[in-house]
């Protein structure tokens, strides 16, 4: 049944699978027409042949597998004597397969002209459909605002742009310029493109880095985008280790007590001391009072890596409000004078007539005070405070300007003086009166008595000295006066000398105004930098690319029924007390990095010995953040606001 | 084991190690923080491209140096499970969650899917084929069904004329006539079923018994002519599958490039 010679001309047709055209006898399952359709789609074969014209007359050229030359030939006029009538040829399926491939490939340029190109607000096309055609995925929940502000374009610089800045994107790097636009809204302590937003040293050769790095998008609203696996991390670093348990280093010696804190809270004496019965006795306070653990005065609700301490009110002030109140700050200090200056009549004509005032025409000038200046006014006015001989007229004008315009003077030699702070904060709440009968009593050479003790605190004069009594933890003047005292210098070796002075008595722990020293660090950052004191209480920021919550390993212990005061297994049982520690001593030097902490260090075993393979999560992420100092520009706060 | 077949593994053998030395590849980038999906991508466009001039290929038969179609079916099947490999690598994920990569997945999978059958008719039709003992040309199907047609009319004609009885010109118009008009039993034959066969025999045998010697001889005539029209028909049935799977096929692959090119130049505008 297999055709023989199926190919052999003289046997069969001669097949064109290629041909766009089939016969239409052979579609409709009859015999096919010899030659097949001709390419214009009409029928080839009406007459069986071609006649040919050979020798003066026509001869029929019929091929051999249709049977040869026919009999009755090719009329005179040379057309073909077997006619037949014409079949309707039909589409090949070739045909219809490269006619579907190009209307498939012109649905997608219609659509894709539709999303990109369609889209206006007559349109009904939304934006959300036009962007179909270029999104390549859902942003995530805190990316999501994008698209109804500035859409593609917040990130992508070359979206909405004309057609050949569009494809000139092509061959521009778009990490840069996503990276630009990443920093629109992300804020970091350090260089957003250098790793770890650190400085290194200029040997070290630290690729830049651009955020698309780490963070790719486009992968779904909850998609994790800032994940990165340990391998990754080990790409730059150096040494290169598998898993924490076995190749990470061992910790440093200091860890995790880097940085000084900013509260000079020395645990050992209070837990050993200060919290002991005996010592409890002696302030009147029963020994229940003292803290019973940790979590006492550390809260330790939803706090991560620093648990911090309740704050001044909750658990200092019962011991140390007395201590603030009992130090008062001198401002001024009648001083000793040789001779009066200031005219007795001038005196009584600012002040009025006083009965206790001396005969002004006795004979011997003794001075009511035999005080230097104070330490204050010596700087502010720059003065030798013990030669009277220098700073008599100087003192007595300004006790002459104080009679004539109360505290103006004051403020004046503040002022004159380089203070760089308000100094109408320095004298918050003097008043002016009070000021004036002071220096009205001074020059008459009296002592001045004060009307009535100050129930609360305040600025008040007190016989020879003009007085400040802080109201309270945080007074904000003697703040201001100590925030002065840190900053005061001066021109000549004179003047530095007696700002140090100044700065001795104001900052001093045992007889400073306030008692602030006491407890709050005096801190220098830099070398050659200025100092300051820590008022508030600070993050342990030093180590900022560590991440640790004391929160979920809390959790770990209450539920086993230990409690937090457990020596072995509580909080104790990472945070071990020195009770060796020079811990006062390392705030002397207001250097905060030389700090001997009141516990001991922590090892790296302590944390390995869960953090481990087969056992809890031990991988790079767990307790390292990359970036430093993370936060948010001002667009975006504002429009959180 | 043939040449052919030590040939066929080896070039799966090949694409097997490119593969893994790519998904190495693409690990080692990504964990030295670059970027996987660019070399994967480009090497799925490359990939891509070179399936799709399996179809040009066709076109240029005329050319010698351009390798057998077998070996280029061969490479184009490797290729084609080969290039589903690298779109998982380059994605890393089966389904993508934007808009127009939705589309460009779905037109990739469509493609895919269309090769694998049209890969599976490649390796079953032709086998079943040769189990007809017969070669026919496809385009000549029409011809040698309208011939057996032809002859199966002049035997039931002899019969009628020699006997002077109508009863197989009977049972041929109410029956046979139908089967041998065009080809039938397609879906049967597209699934392998021996349906067609048993409804010859069933005509035959409803016949048989109201023949006499003579007129059963010419039953034997029609049923072998029916039988021989039961393989053209199988014929037509499987070659038609063989190149109708490309009607789907080639098509999506038109769409699949077009917008893959889309996503090469989107990709190389906002994120490369």
């Amino acid at each position: 049944m297999t055709e023989k010679n199926h190919s052999d001309f003289d046997q069969s047709a001669y097949e064109r699978p290629s041909n766009k055209y089939i016969c239409g006898r052979a579609a409709e399952w009859g015999v096919p027409c010899r030659a097949g359709p001709n390419f214009d789609g009409t029928c080839g074969c009406v007459a069986e042949c071609e006649p040919f014209f050979v020798n003066g007359r026509w001869e029929c050229r019929r091929p051999q597998v249709d049977g040869g030359p026919c009999k009755n030939g090719p009329s005179p006029e040379g057309i073909c004597g077997c006619t037949q009538s014409p079949c309707v040829p039909r589409r090949t399926m070739r045909w219809y397969r490269g006619r579907l491939s190009i209307i498939a490939a012109g649905i997608i340029v219609a659509l894709l002209a539709a999303f990109t190109h369609l889209s206006n607000e007559k349109n009904i096309f939304s934006d959300g459909f036009r962007i179909g055609a270029l999104d390549a995925g859902e942003l995530t929940d805190g990316h999501t605002g994008f698209f109804e502000t500035l859409e593609c374009k917040t990130c992508h610089t070359a979206h909405e742009s004309k057609l050949t800045t569009w494809l000139m994107a092509v061959i521009t790097d778009s990490d840069v310029a996503i990276t630009k636009a990443c920093v629109n809204c992300h804020l970091f302590e350090g260089e957003a493109t250098s790793p770890h937003n650190a400085v290194f040293p200029a040997d070290k050769n630290i690729i830049k880095t651009e955020c698309t790095i780490c963070h790719n998008e486009h992968k779904g609203v909850s998609a994790d985008i800032s994940s990165l696996s340990d391998e990754q991390c080990a790409s730059c670093h150096e040494k290169k280790f598998t898993n924490f348990s076995t190749g990470h280093s061992d910790f440093s010696e200091e860890f995790p007590y880097f940085r000084r804190t900013a509260i000079n809270f020395d645990h050992t004496t209070h837990l050993t001391k200060y919290f002991q019965d005996e010592r409890m006795k002696k302030d009147k306070r029963k020994p229940e009072d003292a803290p019973a653990e940790c979590i006492t005065c550390h809260q330790n609700e939803s706090e991560e890596r620093n648990i911090k301490p309740l704050g001044y009110e909750k658990i200092c002030a019962t011991c140390h409000t007395n201590q603030i109140l009992k130090r008062k700050l001198v401002f001024l200090r009648l001083p000793e004078f040789n001779e009066p200056d200031i005219d007795r009549e001038v005196a009584i004509e600012l002040c009025g007539p006083n009965e206790d005032a001396e005969d002004e025409n006795a004979e011997d000038y003794e001075s009511v005070s035999v005080d230097e200046m104070s330490v204050i006014t010596s700087y502010l006015m720059g003065l030798t405070p013990d030669d009277p001989e220098k700073y008599s007229k100087a003192f007595q004008n300004l006790m002459l300007g104080m009679m004539e315009d109360g505290i103006s003077p004051l403020i004046e030699m503040l002022e004159e003086n380089g203070v760089r702070l308000n100094a109408n904060q320095l004298l918050t709440g003097l008043n002016p009166e009070a000021a004036k009968r002071m220096a009205c009593a001074w020059a008459m050479n009296l002592e001045y008595e004060l009307p009535a003790s100050p129930a609360f605190g305040g600025w008040y004069g007190d016989l020879l000295e003009f007085i400040y009594q802080p109201n309270g933890h945080a007074d904000i003047v003697i703040k201001r006066w100590l925030d002065f005292a840190v900053i005061a210098g001066g021109d000549n070796e004179e003047m530095i000398e007696r700002a140090e002075v100044m700065r001795e008595y104001l900052l001093s722990k045992k007889d400073g105004p306030g008692a602030c020293v006491k407890c709050h660090a005096i801190t220098r950052d830099k070398k050659e930098g200025k100092l300051r004191i820590e008022w508030q209480y600070h993050q342990n920021e030093n180590s900022s690319y560590q991440s640790f919550s004391h929160q979920r390993h809390l959790r770990l212990v209450d539920p086993q029924g230990v409690k937090l005061s457990d020596p072995n297994q509580g909080c104790a049982k990472c945070h071990k007390l020195n009770a060796d520690a020079a811990y006062d001593s390392s705030f002397e030097d207001y250097n905060p990095m030389t700090y001997s902490s009141n516990f001991i260090s922590i090892e790296k075993k302590t944390c390995s010995q869960c953090h481990a393979k087969g056992r809890i999560r031990e991988d790079c992420q767990l307790c390292h953040n990359y970036h430093k100092g993370f936060d948010f520009t001002d667009r975006v706060t504002r429009n959180k606001n | 084991m043939n040449s052919i077949r030590m040939y066929h593994i080896l070039i799966w053998l090949i694409a097997g190690i490119i593969f893994g030395l790519l998904a190495i590849k693409d690990q080692s980038i990504h964990a030295r923080l670059g970027n996987p999906s660019e070399l994967t991508g480009y090497c799925l466009l490359v990939t891509i491209v070179f399936l799709a001039f399996f179809n040009i290929r066709k076109r240029l038969s005329m050319l010698p140096m351009i390798g057998k179609a077998s070996t280029w079916f061969m490479l184009h099947t490797v290729g084609g499970f080969f290039v589903l490999a690298v779109y998982w690598l380059h994605t890393k994920t089966i389904w993508p969650t934007g808009m127009y990569e939705k589309s460009l997945a779905i037109l990739f999978y469509l493609t895919v899917t269309s090769g694998i059958i049209g890969y599976l008719i490649q390796q079953i039709y032709p086998k079943l084929l040769t189990q007809t003992g017969v070669e026919v040309i496809f385009e000549r199907i029409p011809l040698r069904i309208s011939k057996l047609r032809q002859k199966a009319e002049e035997t039931m004609l002899k019969c009628c004329n020699k006997s002077g009885v109508e009863t197989l010109g009977k049972h041929y118009l109410d029956t046979l006539q139908w089967f041998f008009a065009e080809p039938r039993f397609t879906f049967q034959h597209l699934i392998g079923s021996q349906r067609s066969q048993q409804w010859i025999q069933h005509q035959d045998n409803a016949v048989r018994r109201y023949l006499n010697i003579d007129e059963q001889k010419y039953l034997n005539e029609l049923s072998q002519l029916a039988y021989q029209k039961n393989i053209i028909d199988i014929h037509y049935t499987l070659q038609g599958a063989m190149k109708c799977w490309l009607l789907i096929h080639i098509p999506l692959t038109s769409a699949l490039m077009l917008l893959s090119f889309w996503h090469f130049l989107v990709v190389n505008v906002y994120a490369l």
